[in-house]
C-alpha cells in the first residue's frame, strides 16, 4: 500500500532498551529514500487496482501489501503500526495505524478516509489523483505526532516538544553515541551484562535504540566537542570514550563525565534521555536547590545506594545539574564528589576484596534490597560520624554520575575538570534549528517565515528554550498567526560578549556593499553604529574595552600620516577618562571607530598596561625591603621621594670606582674609600648577592633596577654613572663579607663579656682577696676563667634576711 | 650612613635656614599647647627634619626611637587585610597616606581612633595628647580627606595631627581651615651652598664654590637631593670635576624628549609609548613626566611655538589630576605637540 517504508513496533520491554531493531546508517538512509520514492508511485498505482475490487477496511489491505516483512512485523504490533512515508524533501511522514480500536483518535483521522467505501463512483483518473492528494495533504500535519505525547494546552512549549526518546535528541550523533556508550559501560557493573565493544558498533545497531523511524533529529548540536583525559590515558587516541578494564567489572575508567555549554541547548535533556535510554531511573539533583552540604547529602547516598522498593526496580542514574552553582567550599558538595572519585581510584589499583562484594551486592538481585538497605543505613550513620570513618567507608562509585554545568571554567569547578570526562556542546547548527522551529511552527498553527525565525535564533544566541518560549509567548499573545518581522517583539538576550569581540567589531569596518548608493551606505553604516552602541551599552567591561582600544587602535591606523587621526583619538580616549557619567562612556570608543577600522582588524590582548602595574608593583616592593626595615633611617624618604631624587644618587654613591688589586695593596686612601663604603652598605643593610641565572653579583635588595631605564631591550645607559664591573663587585663582596665577619666577630665577643658579667653578678665569684688585689680590674678573660673553673661556689638565691659580707676563703680552711 | 642622615639636625636650634620659622615654632611650642598643624613645602626643603624637631622638643629625645610596624587592618565588610607601614615611638605614629590605597579612610579613622584612645600616662610631660603624622596627605582620597575633617575635631582633645604634603593644593578646604598652616620654603641656593660648606668642613673636604653652586642649582632646592650628589661626587672622584650628574630617569625623559623632535610619525608615538610605560613602571609619578618633559622640549623648540606648548601641558596634566589613566593622557600630550611641532616644521619660513 502506501508505500511502506518501515513498520514500527513498540518495544514493550523498554527497561533496557535493547531491541535489536535496526537503525540504519544515514547512507543506507538516502539510498533507501530514493528508492521508496520510486516505489511510492508503483505501490498507489497498484494499490488502486487493488481498492477495486476490496471494499474492506485498512486491515485487509495492509495484509496484501507486497512486502512480506513488514506484514510480519505489522501483525506483532498489538495491532499498532505506524507507517512511514519519506518525501522527496526528507520529511517524514508517519501514520499510524490503530487496528484493533474503532476509536480512532483525531490525530489519525487521516487514515478514514484512506478507507474506500464504495466501487468507483468517480473515475478511476479522479480517484487516483484524490487518493494521491490525501495521502500526502493532511499527512503532512501529524508530523512527528509520535513524539509529541501530550497536547495539553497549558503545557510549556519547551516541555511539550521536548524529545521523548533517544532518536528525538538532535546533538551531534557522535557526541550522543559517545555518551551513551559510556553509560553502557556501566552495564557490566549494574546490570551484570556485557558491555558492548565499541570496536564491534561499526554499525550503530549495537546501541538499540527504540527506532521509532523518525529520523529528523530533535536535539541539534555541532560536532566540535572536545574530550578532556585527565588520566593519563590519552593514548586511547580516537576513541572518545575509554574502554572499561579487562573484566569490566569496574565500569567506565572515568566514574564522572561532566556536560558544558551555554544555556538552553540540551544538555539536561540530553541526560536524562540517554540515561533513560540505558536503562536507569534519573536521580536528578540540581545543585542551585540543594545547595546545603547535608541536603546535597542524603540525596547523593540516596541516588548511588539505595533503590527504591516501590516504584520501578531500575538502578539509578545520578545527574547532578548546574553544579558550577555549588560552591566549592571545604566540605562541600564538590569536594564529597572529588574524594570518592580519588577513592575509587584508589580501590581500582588494588581491587580489595571488600569491593568487589560490595560490587556484587549492587548487582540488582532479588536478595539485595535488605542489602542495599542496610547500606543505606550504613553510609548514613557513616556520615554523621567523624571524617576518618567517612574517608575508610567512601564506596566505590557504583552508579554513572552525569554532571552538567553552563561553564566549565567556574572557579569552584577548577578540581572537578582534571578528574572527569568532559562533554563541550556547542551551538547546534543554524539549519537544523530553523527546521525544527518550523516545524513546531506548523504544528502550532504558526505561520512564519524562515527570516524571522532565523533572526529568532540569532538573537536568542542559538537557544533552544529562549527560542520556544519566545514562539510560545508569541502564539498566546497575539490572536494573528503570522509572525513575521517582529523583531520588536523579540527582546534581545543581552549576552555579555567577550571584550576582544567588541574589540574587534570596534575595529571593523560596517559591511558596506560596494554596489549599494550612497544613502544606502550612509543607512548600513549608520545600522552598524547602533549595534556597536547597543554592545558597548551591554558591555560591563568598558573599562577594559577602553583600555584595550587604547593598545589596539595604533595597529589599526590606516593613512595616517599627520598622525592627525591619531591625535583625535587619544584625545577621545583621554577625554573618556574624566568623564564619569555612565550615559557618555560608550562615546570614546564609538568616536575610535568612526576614525580607526578597517576590513581585517588585528586585535591582541591588552597587556602593556597590566605589564606596566606588574612593574610598578614590583618597584614598590623593592623599595619597601629597601626602607621599609628600619625606622631610624628612612622616617624622611617616602616611596615617591625614594625614587624622585634618592635612589640615582644613592646608587653612584655605593658605585665607587675602586682600584681593581687586592685591597690589601691598597694605600691608606683607598682602604678608607672601601671602609666607608662598606660602612655604608652595612648602615642600609645591602649586599652584593651572586646570582645564579645571569651568573653576575646583584644587589640585593635588587634597588639598582630603579635606576635602570630600558628602550626596548637596550639599557639605556647613563653616562654620568659609573658602572662596576665584577671583579669590582667581587672586591666589595669579599671585604664586605671580611668586615661583617669581624663584626660578628666583635659582637660575639661583646656578648660573651656580657653574658660573663651577668654571671659574674648571680654566681657571686669567691676569690682570694690578695689575687683580687694583684689581678687588675679588667681581667683577662682567661685568667677569670680559670679561678671561676677552680672555685665556684654557687649563690643561693632567693628571698634572705642574712647579711651578706664577704667572706674570705682563709676563713674556711 | 649618608650625610643626609648624619648632619640632619634634630632640634629647632640648629636649623640651617629659616631662622624665622624655628624661632615661630619654639615659641608656640612653648606655649604648652598647639593646633592641628599642616606642614607644607616642595620636597627636600625640611618639612620632615621640623616635624622631628618639633617632637623632640615636646616629648624629649624618647620620641626619637622609632620602631617600624605592619599592621593589619580588618575591612569591615569585605574581611579584607589592609596592610599599612606604621612608624612609631611612645608619643606618636606616623603613616604614610599616600600608601594606604584605596581604602585609606578606614586605615586613617581607625588609627587614629586607636591612638586617642590611649592618651600618654604621663601627661605631666607635655599636654595629654599624642601626635599623628601624617605624609603625604595630599595623596589621600576625597573620601578619606572628609572623614578626617571630623574625626580631628572629635579628637582633638588626646591627639593632634601634623599634615605633611607637598601642595595643599589637593588638600580639601575645611581641612586647611582647621589646621594651622605652616609653609617650609626651599632653602634658597646661598642656603644649600651654605649647607654643604657645613657638611664639607664636618667631613674635612675642600669644596670650591663654583661646584657648590653647580649643585646648589642642580638641586633646586632641594636639600636632600643636593647632599647625596655631593656625596656621590665625592665618592666619584675627589678632588671635584665639574658637572653634575643627571638622575636617571631625567636621562630618559631627555631620551624620549630627543625621540619626539626628531620624528613625528604614528610609529615614533608607539616607541615612545613604550617608553611611557617604561617610566611609569618605575613609579615616576606623571605629573612629574610632563613637566620634565615639557620643561625638556621647551629647551629646543621655536619660542613661538612655547605657548601652545605649555597649554597643552598644562590642559593634560589637569586630566591627569582628575583621571586615573596617565597615559593616556601623556600621550595624547605628546601627540598633540608633535602635530603642532610638525606643522610648524612645514610652514613655508616667513622672512622677517
Amino acid at each position: 500500500m502506501l508505500g511502506v517504508k518501515r513498520l514500527v513496533r513498540d518495544d514493550d520491554d523498554d527497561d533496557d532498551g535493547h531491541s535489536d531493531d535496526g537503525h540504519d546508517d544515514q547512507d543506507q538512509d538516502v539510498q533507501q529514500k530514493q528508492k521508496q520514492q520510486e516505489k511510492n508511485v508503483l505501490h498507489i498505482e497498484k494499490k488502486q487496482k487493488k481498492t477495486d475490487d476490496t471494499t474492506t477496511a485498512s486491515t485487509t489491505t495492509s495484509k496484501k501489501v507486497p512486502n512480506g516483512v513488514a506484514t510480519e512485523t505489522f501483525l506483532k504490533q498489538n495491532n499498532i503500526a505506524t507507517v512511514t512515508l519519506k518525501k522527496k524533501t526528507g520529511e517524514n511522514i508517519s501514520i499510524i495505524l490503530d487496528l484493533k480500536d474503532e476509536d480512532e483518535t483525531d490525530q489519525h483521522h487521516h487514515l478514514k478516509s484512506l478507507k474506500i467505501g464504495s466501487l468507483l463512483k468517480k473515475p478511476l483518473a479522479e480517484l487516483e489523483e484524490e487518493l494521491l492528494e490525501k495521502a500526502f495533504k493532511p499527512v503532512k500535519k501529524p508530523t512527528n505526532i509520535t513524539r509529541y505525547v501530550s497536547n495539553e494546552q497549558a503545557r510549556l512549549w519547551v516541555d511539550k516538544y521536548a524529545p521523548a526518546s533517544f532518536h528525538d535528541l538532535i546533538s551531534d550523533d557522535k557526541m550522543n553515541k559517545d555518551i551513551l556508550f559510556w553509560l553502557k559501560q556501566w552495564d557490566q557493573l549494574v546490570f551484570r551484562r556485557k558491555v558492548p565493544d565499541k570496536s564491534k558498533t561499526g554499525n550503530n545497531n549495537t546501541y538499540g535504540f527504540n527506532n521509532n523511524g523518525n529520523n529528523n533529529p530533535h536535539f541539534i548540536q555541532k560536532n566540535n566537542y572536545t574530550n578532556n583525559y585527565s588520566n593519563n590515558n590519552s593514548s586511547f587516541g580516537n576513541v572518545v570514550v575509554q574502554q572499561p578494564l579487562d573484566d569490566g567489572s569496574n565500569g567506565p575508567a572515568q566514574k564522572v563525565i561532566l556536560l558544558t555549554g551555554g544555556p538552553g541547548i540540551g544538555k539536561t535533556t540530553l541526560a536524562k534521555i540517554l540515561a533513560k535510554q540505558a536503562g536507569y531511573d534519573i536521580q536528578e539533583i540540581n545543585a542551585s536547590d540543594d545547595r546545603s552540604g547535608e541536603e546535597f547529602d542524603s540525596l547523593f547516598w540516596g541516588a548511588l545506594d539505595t533503590q527504591s522498593v516501590f516504584g520501578s526496580k531500575k538502578p539509578k542514574c545520578l545527574i547532578i545539574d548546574e553544579i558550577d552553582g555549588i560552591s566549592g567550599r571545604e566540605n562541600g558538595p564538590i569536594e564529597m564528589i572529588l574524594k570518592l572519585i580519588s577513592n575509587d581510584k584508589r580501590s581500582r589499583k588494588s581491587p580489595s576484596t571488600f569491593k568487589g562484594k560490595e560490587n556484587d551486592d549492587n548487582i540488582s538481585d532479588n536478595s539485595d534490597d535488605e542489602v542495599e538497605e542496610e547500606k543505606n543505613i550504613n553510609t548514613k550513620s557513616t556520615t554523621t560520624t567523624t571524617k576518618k570513618q567517612q574517608k575508610k567507608h567512601y564506596p566505590k562509585i557504583n552508579r554513572p554520575i552525569i554532571c552538567i554545568c553552563n561553564d566549565q571554567f567556574a572557579k569552584s569547578l577548577r578540581k572537578l575538570r582534571q578528574e572527569v570526562l568532559i562533554f563541550n556542546f556547542a551551538k547546534p547548527k543554524q539549519s537544523k534549528l530553523l527546521a525544527r522551529l518550523k516545524e513546531i511552527c506548523e504544528l502550532e498553527n504558526l505561520k512564519t517565515d524562515d527570516q524571522t525565525l532565523l533572526m529568532l535564533i540569532e538573537k536568542t544566541n542559538y537557544d533552544i528554550r529562549s527560542c520556544l518560549n519566545h514562539l510560545h509567548l508569541f502564539k498566546t499573545t497575539s490572536q494573528v498567526n503570522i509572525l513575521q518581522d517582529k523583531g520588536t517583539i523579540i527582546g534581545q538576550k543581552d549576552i555579555e560578549k567577550g571584550f576582544l569581540d567588541t574589540i574587534k567589531n570596534l575595529f571593523t569596518t560596517g559591511k558596506n556593499l560596494k554596489s549599494a548608493s550612497n544613502n544606502k551606505k550612509i543607512q548600513i553604516d549608520q545600522e552598524y553604529f547602533r549595534e556597536l552602541d547597543d554592545e558597548l551599552q551591554s558591555s560591563t567591561q568598558l573599562d577594559k574595552i577602553i583600555g584595550a582600544l587604547y593598545e589596539n587602535f595604533p595597529s589599526n591606523m590606516k593613512n595616517d600620516f599627520n598622525i592627525d587621526k591619531s591625535i583625535e583619538c587619544l584625545e577621545w580616549l583621554s577625554y573618556s577618562d574624566i568623564i564619569y557619567d555612565e550615559k557618555y562612556q560608550s562615546v570614546a570608543p564609538l568616536a575610535v571607530h568612526s576614525l580607526c577600522n578597517t576590513v581585517a582588524p588585528k586585535v591582541a590582548y591588552p597587556q602593556a598596561d597590566y605589564q606596566c602595574f606588574l612593574k610598578k608593583e614590583k618597584t614598590l616592593h623593592t623599595i619597601d625591603s629597601f626602607i621599609g626595615t628600619d625606622a631610624n633611617k628612612f622616617s624622611s624618604v617616602t616611596k615617591t621621594n625614594f625614587v624622585k631624587d634618592f635612589v640615582s644618587p644613592f646608587i653612584d654613591i655605593i658605585s665607587i670606582p675602586i682600584r681593581l688589586v687586592n685591597p690589601q695593596l691598597y694605600n691608606l686612601k683607598e682602604k678608607a674609600v672601601l671602609n666607608n663604603l662598606i660602612q655604608i652598605m652595612k648602615y642600609f643593610n645591602i649586599t652584593y648577592k651572586h646570582d645564579t641565572t645571569t651568573d653576575t653579583l646583584q644587589l640585593n635588595p635588587p634597588i639598582d633596577i630603579i635606576t635602570q631605564y630600558y628602550n626596548g631591550k637596550d639599557l639605556i645607559k647613563n653616562n654620568d654613572r659609573i658602572y662596576l664591573s665584577r671583579n669590582q663587585k667581587q672586591i666589595v663582596q669579599t671585604a664586605f663579607a671580611q668586615f661583617k665577619l669581624t663584626v660578628t666577630k666583635k659582637q660575639e665577643e661583646k656578648r660573651k663579656e656580657q653574658e660573663k658579667k651577668k654571671i659574674d653578678e648571680f654566681k657571686v665569684p669567691i676569690a682570694l682577696p690578695k689575687i683580687d688585689m694583684f689581678a687588675p680590674n679588667e681581667k683577662s678573660k682567661q685568667e677569670e676563667k680559670t679561678i671561676v673553673n677552680v672555685i665556684r661556689y654557687k649563690y643561693q638565691d632567693g628571698f634572705t634576711t642574712a647579711v651578706k659580707k664577704v667572706t674570705l676563703m682563709k676563713d674556711f680552711i | 650612613m649618608l650625610w643626609v642622615d648624619k648632619y640632619k639636625p634634630t632640634s629647632l636650634d640648629h636649623m640651617d635656614y629659616h631662622p624665622d620659622l624655628s624661632l615661630h615654632l619654639k615659641n608656640m611650642i612653648k606655649s604648652s599647647d598647639f593646633p592641628h598643624l599642616l606642614v607644607y613645602g616642595p620636597s627636600g626643603a625640611g618639612k620632615k627634619t621640623r616635624i622631628m624637631a618639633i617632637l623632640k622638643e615636646v616629648y624629649g629625645p624618647n620620641c626619637l626611637k622609632l620602631k617600624i610596624d605592619h599592621r593589619t587592618f580588618k575591612h569591615p565588610s569585605t574581611n579584607k587585610n589592609l596592610q599599612v607601614t606604621t612608624i612609631s615611638s611612645p608619643y606618636h605614629i606616623e603613616i604614610n597616606a599616600g600608601e594606604a590605597g584605596s581604602n585609606d579612610r578606614l586605615i586613617v579613622q581607625s588609627i587614629i581612633k586607636e591612638i586617642a584612645q590611649s592618651p600618654p600616662i604621663d601627661s605631666s610631660v607635655f599636654g595629654a595628647f599624642k601626635i599623628v603624622i601624617l605624609n603625604e596627605v595630599d595623596k589621600l582620597s576625597k573620601d578619606a580627606q572628609h572623614a578626617l575633617r571630623r574625626t580631628m575635631e572629635k579628637y582633638a582633645a588626646s591627639c593632634r595631627l601634623i599634615l605633611c604634603c607637598d601642595s595643599t593644593s589637593r588638600v580639601i578646604d575645611p581641612i586647611r581651615s582647621r589646621c594651622l598652616g605652616i609653609r617650609v620654603p626651599a632653602p634658597s641656593i646661598a642656603d644649600v651652598q651654605n649647607v654643604l660648606n657645613i657638611v664639607a668642613t664636618k667631613e674635612k673636604f675642600e669644596l670650591p664654590k663654583k661646584i657648590s653652586e653647580e649643585i646648589a642649582v642642580k638641586a633646586k632646592g632641594n636639600l636632600r637631593y643636593a647632599l647625596l650628589m655631593l656625596e656621590a661626587k665625592k665618592a666619584k672622584q675627589y678632588p671635584f670635576v665639574e658637572g653634575v650628574p643627571l638622575l636617571d630617569w631625567e636621562n630618559y625623559i631627555q631620551v624620549i624628549a630627543r625621540d619626539i623632535i626628531m620624528e613625528q610619525t604614528p610609529a615614533k608615538l608607539m616607541a615612545v609609548r613604550a617608553k611611557l610605560y617604561e617610566l611609569i613602571g618605575h613609579c615616576i609619578p606623571p605629573e612629574l613626566i610632563i613637566k620634565t618633559l615639557t620643561l625638556e622640549l621647551l629647551d629646543s623648540i621655536d619660542n613661538s611655538l612655547k605657548c601652545e606648548t605649555i597649554h597643552w601641558a598644562a590642559f593634560y596634566e589637569h586630566r591627569i589630576q582628575i583621571g586615573t589613566k596617565p597615559i593616556f593622557h601623556l600621550e595624547a600630550f605628546i601627540a598633540k605637540f608633535m602635530s603642532c611641532y610638525k606643522k610648524f616644521n612645514s610652514e613655508p619660513f616667513v622672512a622677517q
